[in-house]
Order: structure tokens, then sequence, then C-alpha cells
């Protein structure tokens, strides 16, 4: 079997060259590399990206390009996936709670998780909680994942997590929150499992609670 | 140690700023919607009628035993944002319910094509074809009579407080083309930008920063010559920057952010650079500056003790009690937490106590006066 590219494309992807990534995808692509050897690549590439980005030495609008060359690579690698496109890592119901419209933290947590293979249903903003109970239910998912950028939010987020439990999920779903003023006092007031302080982090902590899950 | 004042408002502001010694820290939280819900006002009039809305942080501050200045002077409406954050914005009692806070919506309201029109034409004439795009229910021909009544509601706030004696802390922004971009642009796309044409960028920021430095000293000059005292300090926004790495910092962010704050201190101006988000790994560049002319105002993200560690000597620092802890927190909480700020951000002077940003509608009162009145009693640091 034709093997990937020592690692080229993941180095290109971390220096976050788009048109060297385009070209190695097609090249490998024509020399008959499968796509999901490319697409571990890519994936090995964006923890490094994410590690960085814990660490101090990236930035949010380098999280923000990597999960745009990411996405490009993907759709065009996507239809040639025989094993359907991912998600092997686990399911994340994602949303921007109820009274709250803010989303630029909320989509860059939901491109890093799609990059680390998750199968994310991304609600989107100002979600009462009967949609994310519904959305848990549909999807068997063991993840929450709450945004916020309002104080006022913190009443939606309690209500959201009082509502799992009320639908006898609550056992069986992790919640973690996460947005600007969100942090373990707020979590402890909403009942969250977890608060988060940026993207990485809820990556890692989404890989956690899957882990224990299977 | 109780706490004998023997400065008046102002000159512990002027002390704090330049570093000098102070008889207490000056007190001046950013107050606004908690206001409004505090007297069973709705958001929905707070936000439409600048009068009522300034009355009601009147009532609140005599209520709470005052505060050494007020913060913002300029009466902020939707109209008046246009000229700072060029966003969509959701108003209480139209997009939202009447007592909902307002919240901006950020859309690609600009496109890459804008950017060559901009470098060309400068940021005015774009402003007003980006106008519709983000107030489509303004007409474009109320935009002068608009304009007229929000600069005379700004002038007519600052002598009703003046009227009191008591001082207008700031007003009237300047937001660096970083931030502008990013917002007009959306984060997103903003961010792709600065890899797949930076060139582009940079020669709109380069067309445009002279021109929102000269309107930003424009108005706070103009408030000045109407009003007895003008305001303490002019506004300058910042937040997207730290977004940003650090070799995009040193090229699109930093250059403009520093031509600002200087063009104000030669003006005779003080800016307060209002840098809301974490500006931890960035600190170093505000000693850059000229030592003691100008005050870095920060929201909780930045970590405010790294900001003394690295700034105390050289930039009086302003904060930066969290919203979380005034909405979730206890007034003991509260008080733990400002006697921290005053014993180590405080100490040798260049500490300005205020709120996070602003304080949250939905704080608890009771921590909102302890907040004010630990800060106006407790002072260790004298002798």
């Amino acid at each position: 079997m034709i093997q990937a590219t020592n690692g080229n494309l993941a180095s290109a992807l971390l220096e976050l060259e788009e048109k060297d990534v385009e070209r190695l995808v097609s090249d490998e692509l024509a020399r008959g590399v499968p796509p999901e050897t490319i697409l571990e690549e890519m994936r090995q590439g964006m923890t490094e990206i994410g590690n960085r980005f814990a660490g101090g030495t990236y930035f949010l609008t380098e999280l923000i390009m990597a999960a745009e060359i990411f996405g490009q690579t993907m759709k065009k690698i996507e239809p040639r996936l025989t094993g359907g496109s991912g998600g092997e890592a686990g399911d994340v119901v994602f949303a921007t709670v109820k009274g709250d419209v803010h989303d630029i933290g909320k989509n860059i947590i939901v491109a890093m998780l799609r990059g680390a293979d998750f199968r994310v249903h991304d609600l989107g903003v100002d979600v009462p909680p009967e949609r994310i109970i519904e959305k848990l239910k549909e999807t068997g998912a063991g993840v929450l994942g709450l945004s916020a950028l309002l104080t006022t939010s913190f009443d939606s987020m309690k209500a959201t997590v009082e509502a799992l439990a009320r639908a006898g999920l609550r056992d069986h779903v992790k919640v973690m929150v996460g947005g600007g003023p969100v942090d373990e006092r707020v979590r402890a007031y909403v009942g969250a499992d977890v608060c988060g302080r940026d993207a990485q982090q809820a990556v890692n902590l989404a890989r956690q609670f899957a882990a224990v899950e299977v | 140690m109780a706490v004998k004042e023997t400065m008046q408002s102002e000159e512990r502001i002027d002390a704090a700023i330049a570093l000098q010694p102070v008889d207490r820290v000056p007190v001046i939280p950013m107050m606004d919607f908690f206001c409004a819900r505090q007297k069973g006002v709705t958001l929905e009039k707070f936000v439409n009628d600048g009068d009522l809305a300034r009355d009601l942080i009147e009532q609140i501050f005599l209520d709470y035993g005052g505060w050494d200045a007020t913060m913002m002077g300029t009466g902020l409406n939707e109209f008046a944002w246009t000229l700072t954050l060029p966003m969509l914005l959701k108003i209480p009692g139209r997009e939202l319910p009447p007592d909902e806070q307002w919240q901006f919506d950020e859309r690609e309201v600009m496109t890459v094509e804008d950017y060559d029109f901009i470098a060309e034409n400068g940021w005015m004439p774009f402003w007003g074809q980006m106008f519709p795009r983000i107030r489509p229910n303004i007409p474009p021909q109320e935009i002068p009579e608009r304009f007229k009544a929000w600069d005379e509601q700004a002038v007519r706030d600052t002598h009703k407080w003046e009227s009191k004696g008591i001082h207008t802390f700031t007003g009237v922004a300047i937001v660096p083309p970083v931030e502008i971009f990013s917002m007009a642009r959306s984060i997103k796309e903003f961010s792709l930008d600065l890899y797949r044409r930076p060139d582009k960028v940079q020669a709109a920021m380069d067309k445009i920063i002279d021109e929102l430095i000269g309107a930003a000293i424009g108005g706070i000059t103009g408030i000045k010559q109407r009003t007895k005292w003008g305001y303490r300090t002019a506004f300058f926004a910042g937040t997207r920057a730290t977004f940003l790495s650090p070799k995009h910092f040193e090229r699109f962010a930093w250059p403009y952010i520093k031509k600002g704050v200087l063009a104000y201190i030669e003006a005779g101006i003080t800016p307060l650079l209002h840098f809301d988000s974490d500006w931890t790994p960035f600190l170093r560049y505000f000693r850059e500056l000229p030592r003691g002319k100008a005050v870095l105002e920060i929201d909780s993200k930045t970590d405010i003790f790294k900001a003394k560690e690295v700034l105390g000597d050289h930039m009086c620092i302003m904060g930066d009690v969290p919203a979380q802890l005034l909405k979730l927190g206890t007034p003991d909480d509260v008080r733990a937490y400002v006697k921290k700020l005053i014993d180590v951000v405080g100490k040798g002077g260049g500490f300005i106590l205020s709120t996070g940003c602003d304080c949250p509608v939905d704080a608890k009162p009771e921590n909102v006066k302890a907040l004010i009145e630990i800060g106006k009693t407790y002072y260790p640091h004298l002798n």
C-alpha cells in the first residue's frame, strides 16, 4: 500500500501553508495514497496546533486558519472516504444557550472538535433547553457543550442542566461550559461537570469523557 | 486602616494616572444597564432615552454614596455604536424582549473588495456605504440629525454631571483598524484575510489610521470646548488584537495602537486603553508608551497581577472585579477580591478600581455596594 508523506502534510498544516497543503493533498491522492491516511495525517497536524495553542505559542487566528485549511481538505477527500466521514471519537451536542446570540467561541470549538474526529451536532445560538434535550436523545451523544458570553446566560445554562435531569439524561451526559465570563464559580452555579478555558481544553475534555464512555 | 480623604476626586484620579501617591484608590465602576434594572426600568427604555439613562445612573450614584467620576460621557444608542463598532445590533424591545441587554450580531458586513475601496477612499466614505448594511432600519438621510442628537446628548450629559460637581472619566472612542476590520469582516474572515491577503489589509489600515485619530481628537476637543472639564481620559477600544499571533500583532495591531496613543498624548489627552480579553501575552509592548501618561483598563481576562508586575512602575492599571463575581459571589467574596486588588495592584499607586468592563445587569446590588464601599475605605499603603 502506498503510504503518506513522511509528515510533510502535517507540517504544512502546522505552518498554515494553505497552498502547500492543497498541493500535497492533490499529489497524494493522485499517487493513490488512501484518503484515510491523508485524513489521519491532517488530524495529527490539528492535534499539534491545539497543543501549541494550549501552550501559548499559537493564537486564535492561527486556530481559525488551521480549521479552515482542515475543512477545505475534508471537502476534497470526504467523497473518497470508504468508511464514512469520521466521527469515531464520539458525538457531541453543542449550543450557545437561550438568550445569547454570540457564537465566535462556539464555532471555533466546533471546528476543533471536528478536527479531532468528533461528530458535532451544532445547534447554533439562542437555543432553548428542549431543543438540546431532543438532539441529545436523537443522537445519544454523551457530551454536551454549552457556550455563553453574558452573565444573564448563566441562568439559561442552569435551566438547561436542570432540564437534562428532568429528562433523565443527566447521568448519561457530561456537560461542559465555557465562554468569556464562565469560570469555576459559574460551573458550580449551573451544575455542569466542567468548565473549559479555551478550544483545546474543550477538545481534551471531550476526549476524556469519550474515553470514560467507552 | 480606615481612609482619611485628603484629595478631591479629580486630583486622586490624576495622581493615579501619573503614578503619584494617593490618599486612597480612585473608584470608577462602569455602570449602565444595572442601574435601569435596579430602578425597575426596562432596558428598552434605557437604550432609547439618553436623558433617562443618565438620570438612572445618577440615582444609583447617589443611592450608593457616590464614586470618583462617572465612567462614560457619551450616551450610547444604536446610532452611536455604528461609529465605533461596525456590526449589526439586536435591540431590546425590537429584536429582543424588552428587558434584555443589547447584543451585537457579527456578520460579514464588509467584503474583501471593500479593502481596496477603503485603501483608495478612506474610512468614512466606506462607513457611509456600510451604514445600511448594519442599520437597515435607519434611513441614511437621517444620519446628520442622528449624529447631531448624539453629540448634543453627550454635551448635555456632561453638563448635568458637572452641575453636581462630578467629573466624567471617559468618552469618544477611537477603535484601531484591527478591531474595526475584525468586526466588519467577522473574526473568521478577518483571520483568513491576514494569511490570504495581508498586503490588502495593511494598505487599508495605513489609509485610515490618521483619519480615525483625527476624528477622535476632534471629538474630544469638541466636548472640552463646550463643557467645563471635558473628559479626564479618551476611550481607546481593544479586544480582538489579542487574537493575533505576535508576528501579526506586530504588523497589524501594535503600530496603529501605538500611533493613536502617542497622538492622544501629544494632543494633551490621556488615553484610556479599555482593553477587554486576555492581553497577558502582550503586556510588555505597553512599556514602549510614555510613562504615567495612559491607563490600561482590563476586564479580568488579562491577569491583573501579572500586569502589575510588568507595568506597575510604568502605567496606571484599572480594573477588574469580574462580572461573574458580581453576579454569583457574596459581598464578602467581593470585599476579599477588592482588598487583594488594593493590596497588590494598588501598592505604590497607579491603580484605579473598577468593574471588569461594565457592571453586569444582573449583579447583586449588595455586591456592587460592597465594591464601592471597600474601595473607598480600604487603603493600607500610606506611609
